[in-house]
């Protein structure tokens, strides 16, 4: 009995010794290299990934600050001040990211940093021809903000917490306040042109 | 046989492995070698199933008595049903080691299963952190406490489990308590892979943010078990006396739960990098010095169950984890600095990071006041007992600026809040609070801190109120959702927000709960002949009989109580005295007749030869509230923890 029990967790830890060597022993990944996520990747991949998690970062910031404003914790005034440099934030990315000819519907809104990562190093590497993407009438970067706000809500409406009380598009466009794409004012629905500054509204 | 052998050479076998294991992670992270870092991966899964074989060999002997086996003859008899077998697995000091190590290495295989294409970066140093836990309680496991060693002569019969942990509640609450302990092992060792591997992005947090919960939600539900279980089997009549192993459980819970709200702040505005690895880190090494207060003996408690020697092991291990993990945060400060600043002290950030301070502060009050005796002990040389008086003065006060804050910090936006939209925040809850404090005052609450406690529970009930109303209103607004389905909706879509709203009304019932029942508790004791009776806070107890049965493991004597109130009988309770026959041990057994207004409690303390009996009675105002506080605080911890896309509405394609 005693030499049975002996052999059977000698059996076992056996198993398990073989089972934690097998990596090493194995021919395929004898001598193995580290799939390396962030050195291996080009400059110009890190820098996409980079403005990629800074875009979700800018539209998390004004999803946050519109949720507030929902709540009633935010003024007018507030909202206005905050969404401002909030947004002119988000059109910097979006013109950063246009200068490197990522347009819109080319990369996913909402990703996590890996999946910028994959995201980045498919644009790289693809370059698809501009104009084949782009929509047929160019978006101003204004517009684009607006639309890829939108989608980036649906999306968060499938996934993320704290997103805004909404859940139809349409009526979130409605609700939805506009702003001046020249000087970030908030404006009402109705106005065709900026109180600030002046410009026409499109 | 079979059994004894194979769990022994487990242990010893995985003791092999973590080292390997930690040995190959590290220096396959370092050389960037895939091969090595698989082995490493395989010898943590190895680890786990010996670990779990292990453990099945114990739990399969206590089943079958072998009395050969030293922790079995210690820890179960031949009365003991399977119920009370199977939790003697965690009864004892060797087992519940056992048990800490076969979760954590359940943990770390599910931690690996979960990222085998994920946290590349980050797994080597993850799996290296667990595995050197769970070497450090193999060390312990097969040279200072083995759980099969074997007696030459073994005996007849067991020496059974302590009575006092026979016991439903007794049998749920350490595993249960352990699931949290060791969850927090998760997060702290995703935190050192950051810091080891320099991705120190959010990645580590988001990664770990349900296991945090989990552990988080489990130590509280531990923590609440264990108070009632104190409530209803320890006969003193309160759940919570501030002993060191109630203090060791509830401190990771409360740094865990500063940790909790302050990742948020780092995920968000990416500030307090810092502090919460920090956090981290201590919720760590208190979990690690909770076990060890438990274990160690060092100080006397009400968890005596297992003493031993061994508590410089712990102290050891502890040590050289608070300098690596400190040493290695040092090393990273430059790259943990905050990427901005705080805008304003009228934020959702100030407010979350004034509650981590609170939460932080209390933890050092309980800290020093468990470990004082200790202290004064190597000081002085005379041991100081550190009682109730002091955790109440001290935590009160601090206590209540946390309900406050638990309050308050819903009513303010990220970034900034002006004065004029606090103002319009803050008017509704505080006047639900001074609406409160008026009708306590006209019902004759005269008891500053307890109604300081009702009154700001009243202002977190009316911020929640307030949250819900406005989100429900603005979906009524935009969605034309009925009012249930828009709070439905407003929770599912928002469930850390929400869920979290919820955790907070569990606890603000939770302290009502506590506030009343610690300043309003009324007490007696009396010594009653059959027939007499004794009025206490309008409720009057009469003695009208006693009874005696056996079983084949105690002997019981129960006195009946006829409850009184206004001259009506309420009912009655049967308190009961029992006297365990292995080991000899006289136990009390409290009756409780539970109300929501008011908990009736008595003791049988002892029946005299002349027919008197002496009885120690309490009347518990409002202390179920603080179990309800407890359901409630589990449902909102369920929506947080929910899949971010469970429970919400499809959207209707036009």
């Amino acid at each position: 009995m005693d030499i049975l029990g002996a052999v059977i967790a000698l059996g076992a830890v056996g198993a398990a010794f073989f089972y934690t060597i097998w990596p090493i022993m194995r021919p395929q990944t004898a001598q193995g290299v580290l799939p390396d996520e962030d050195s291996a990747q080009p400059l110009s991949n890190r820098e996409l990934t980079r403005l990629l998690m800074e875009r979700e970062q800018a539209y998390k910031n004004i999803m946050d600050i519109e949720f507030d404003k929902e709540m009633g914790k935010l003024s007018d005034e507030d909202y206005a001040q905050m969404m401002a440099p909030a947004r002119a934030q988000a059109v910097e990315v979006l013109r950063r990211l246009d200068a490197r000819g990522v347009k819109e519907g080319m990369a996913p809104v909402q990703v996590t940093e890996r999946e910028a990562a994959q995201t980045a190093a498919r644009l790289e590497t693809e370059h698809p021809p501009p104009g084949k993407v782009a929509v047929e009438k160019p978006l101003s970067l204004d517009e684009r903000l607006e639309a890829e706000i939108l989608r980036y809500r649906k999306n968060v409406g499938k996934s993320q917490d704290e997103s805004a009380v909404s859940s139809s598009d349409e009526q979130m466009k409605s609700m939805k306040p506009r702003f001046c794409a020249s000087c970030g004012n908030a404006v009402d629905e109705a106005d065709n042109f900026c109180s600030s500054c002046g410009r026409q509204l499109s | 046989m079979i059994a004894i052998q194979f769990g022994h050479y487990s242990l010893l076998a995985s003791l092999v492995l973590a080292v390997f294991g930690i040995g190959a992670c590290i220096f396959g992270a370092l050389k960037r070698r895939a091969d090595l870092i698989a082995a490493g991966r395989n010898a943590a899964v190895g680890v786990f199933w010996l670990v779990s074989g292990a453990s099945a060999c114990l739990i399969y002997l206590l089943m079958v008595r072998d009395y050969r086996v030293e922790y079995v003859a210690g820890h179960v008899n031949n009365t003991l049903n399977g119920f009370y077998r199977f939790s003697a697995f965690w009864g004892g000091q060797e087992g519940s080691l056992l048990l800490w190590l076969l979760l954590l290495c359940v943990y770390a295989y599910v931690v690996i299963r979960q990222n085998r294409d994920r946290n590349l970066e980050l797994m080597p140093y993850v799996t290296a952190t667990l595995m050197a836990t769970a070497l450090f309680f193999l060390v312990i496991l097969n040279f200072v406490t083995p759980p099969f060693d074997t007696l030459t002569a073994p005996p007849a019969d067991g020496r059974g489990l302590n009575p006092l942990l026979q016991d439903w509640g007794m049998v749920i609450h350490p595993p249960n308590l352990y699931l949290g302990y060791v969850g927090f092992a998760v997060p702290f060792a995703f935190c050192i892979g950051a810091l080891a591997s320099g991705k120190l992005d959010t990645d580590w947090i988001t990664s770990t943010r349900r296991w945090t919960l989990f552990a988080w939600f489990f130590n509280g539900v531990g923590i609440l078990l264990g108070g009632a279980w104190a409530y209803k089997e320890l006969g003193w009549g309160g759940y919570w006396a501030w002993d060191p192993v109630e203090n060791a459980s509830l401190m990771p819970w409360l740094v865990g739960t500063a940790f909790l709200h302050s990742v948020m702040i780092q995920e968000k505005r990416g500030m307090l990098k810092v502090w919460n690895v920090s956090l981290i880190i201590i919720t760590y090494a208190l979990t690690i010095f909770g076990t060890f207060l438990t274990r160690s003996g060092i100080i006397s408690s009400v968890h005596a169950f297992a003493n031993s020697s061994f508590g410089w092991a712990f102290l050891v291990y502890l040590l050289v984890a608070l300098v690596i993990s400190f040493g290695l945060m040092i090393w990273r400060l430059p790259e943990l600095q905050s990427e901005h600043e705080m805008e304003s002290f009228f934020s959702r950030e100030a407010s979350f990071l004034l509650n981590n301070v609170v939460l932080v502060g209390i933890t050092f009050a309980v800290f020093w006041g468990t470990i004082f005796p200790v202290v004064s002990e190597a000081v002085k040389g005379v041991k100081v007992t550190v009682g109730p008086p002091f955790f109440n003065q001290v935590n009160v006060p601090i206590g209540l600026l946390l309900i406050l804050l638990c309050g308050a910090g819903p009513l303010f936006a990220w970034r900034r809040t002006s004065r004029k939209q606090m103002n319009r925040s803050f008017i509704y809850p505080s006047v639900v609070a001074v609406g409160a404090l008026l009708v306590l005052a006209l019902f004759g609450v005269r008891h500053v801190y307890a109604a300081l406690a009702f009154g700001l529970c009243a202002f977190v009930v009316g911020t929640i109120v307030l949250e819900y109303w406005r989100g429900i209103s603005s979906r009524v607004r935009h969605q034309g959702e009925r009012i249930a389905r828009a709070a439905w909706e407003l929770t599912m879509r928002n469930k850390r927000r929400f869920g979290g709203y919820i955790v907070h009304l569990g606890m603000a019932i939770l302290f009502v709960g506590v506030a009343a029942s610690s300043a309003y508790q009324e007490v007696g004791e009396v010594r009653l002949r059959l027939g007499e009776s004794f009025a206490l806070d309008g409720v009057r107890m009469r003695y009208e009989g006693i009874r005696e049965s056996t079983t084949p493991q105690y002997r019981s004597a129960f006195a009946r109580l006829g409850v009184y109130r206004a001259g009506f009988r309420i009912g009655e309770v049967e308190p009961e005295k029992r006297l365990y026959f292995t080991p000899p041990q006289p136990t009390t057994e409290p009756g409780i007749r539970r109300g929501a207004r008011s908990d009736i409690y008595a003791v049988f303390a002892e029946a005299d030869p002349d027919g008197t009996a002496t009885f120690k009675f309490m009347v518990n105002p409002l202390v179920n509230w603080v179990w309800a506080g407890g359901v409630v605080f589990t449902l909102g911890s369920i929506v947080c923890f929910l899949p971010e896309r469970w429970g919400r509405r499809r959207k209707k394609r036009a």
